[in-house]
């Protein structure tokens, strides 16, 4: 019974993991991930929008950064 | 169990870190600051740089260059961990049960995924295994372990700062195994000092800087404050100990309002608590929760200010945690296969 238990908790753990892993793949990945769990939170907006600009997309980077600057000082009025 | 079950469970255990990790081994890149530690590197080993802060994990960094290999050296170090928590729980507890559960359970925990994803923190799992060998040490009743010791305190240094927590660990083994001694804990503070005195002859810093080790100008925070913040951190890691479904390399603690730091706080101070009444009647359960806030104590006090608590920082004190659900399992078998119950599911 109780190795029973230990593998259903091991499993479910297994499971989460498989998602969680891929988040650490590139900086894109992360700060992507990281984004969008805070997403008011000024160094992860800025991190991805920085991932974005390297790739090219320089208007949705810009964009993305000066949203999070702009929450950041609102945030800091406060 | 006998050894080839033992060597059956040691395999089938590196067995799924291997399954879930090989795939991020063979495709990720770096991250975050991995960037920084590479750019510090000289391509050669000095060895002079071993006697500075963090000098094993530093130099590791010299020999080892690439993604691949840097996460293949944290997986393996993290199975080294994991192996090191079993043989530790299985001198404390004498049962394979709670020792393979824990170490599996801590070694596949979501929790964990960021001390072994993120090559940065291999300086943290280094610190794991120097503080986890002085553990054994100090657990093992032969005389022959107490060099292991200052052995393991040295090399959890050598990682990282946060192998402090080594001079709180020890005395807990000793103490959950009724051996504490007055001369223990006098060699404990002796070594303390010492090593204090080492790092101010080599780096010369006080113990007092060591508070503010992660200030600068421009990064100021009381300690009050750093206390309240911190204390959120940990409630957040703790309940994610249980529900581990919201990890995030920088979650944003601002949120939490002022009320909720003092209840994160008043909540730690309670399983403190919870830890002292309990270590009769439930000692693995007591020893697990006292581990957890040992583990987490330096945290609340040095302040980082750009960095908080995060999932790479809770890699020692998730130790404690894993102990205790592997005991929280035992106990539920063992009520679900009562008699009672057998008749409820008849």
């Amino acid at each position: 019974m109780r190795w029973g238990l230990l593998l259903g908790l091991l499993l479910a753990y297994l499971a989460i993991d498989a998602r969680a892993v891929v988040v650490w793949r590139s900086d894109l990945s992360l700060w992507s991930h990281a984004a969008a769990l805070a997403p008011s939170k000024l160094r992860p907006q800025l991190n991805l929008s920085k991932q974005l600009y390297a790739l090219g997309r320089e208007e949705e980077a810009i964009r993305l950064a000066s949203r999070a600057l702009h929450l950041d000082q609102e945030r800091r009025s406060r | 169990m006998t050894r080839r079950q033992h060597l059956a469970c040691a395999l089938a255990l590196c067995a799924a870190l291997v399954g879930e990790f090989g795939g991020h081994v063979w495709r990720a890149g770096f991250v975050y600051e991995d960037q920084r530690l590479l750019d510090g590197r000289s391509d050669h080993v000095k060895p002079a740089g071993l006697l500075r802060g963090r000098g094993l994990s530093g130099q590791s960094w010299e020999i080892i260059a690439t993604p691949r290999a840097a996460h293949a050296l944290n997986l393996a170090l993290h199975a080294t961990v994991a192996l090191l928590l079993a043989a530790l729980i299985a001198q404390l507890s004498g049962s394979a049960f709670l020792a393979w559960a824990g170490a599996a359970i801590f070694a596949l925990h979501p929790l964990a995924i960021e001390g072994v994803a993120y090559a940065a923190s291999r300086a943290e799992l280094m610190a794991a295994i120097g503080v986890l060998l002085a553990c054994l040490g100090a657990a093992g009743r032969s005389p022959w372990g107490w060099p292991l010791i200052p052995i393991g305190a040295v090399i959890g240094f050598a990682g990282k700062e946060s192998a402090i927590v080594v001079f709180g660990l020890v005395p807990l083994v000793l103490m959950a195994q009724g051996r504490l001694r007055a001369w223990m804990v006098a060699g404990a503070l002796l070594l303390a000092a010492g090593l204090a005195g080492g790092d101010y002859w080599l780096h010369g810093r006080s113990l007092v800087s060591w508070a503010a080790i992660g200030e600068y100008a421009g990064s100021h925070v009381g300690a009050g404050e750093w206390l309240l913040l911190q204390g959120a951190a940990a409630y957040r890691l703790l309940i994610l100990s249980f529900a581990p479904f919201w990890l995030s390399v920088d979650p944003d603690l601002a949120l939490v309002p002022l009320a909720g730091r003092a209840f994160a706080l008043i909540a730690l101070a309670g399983l403190a608590e919870a830890a002292w009444r309990l270590r009769r009647r439930q000692p693995l359960i007591a020893f697990g929760l006292a581990w957890s806030l040992l583990a987490l104590a330096p945290r609340l006090i040095v302040r980082t200010p750009l960095a908080p608590l995060n999932e790479h920082q809770w890699y020692l004190p998730l130790m404690g945690i894993a102990c205790g659900l592997a005991v929280a399992i035992e106990r539920l078998a063992g009520r679900l296969s009562a008699p009672a119950f057998q008749e409820i599911g008849a």
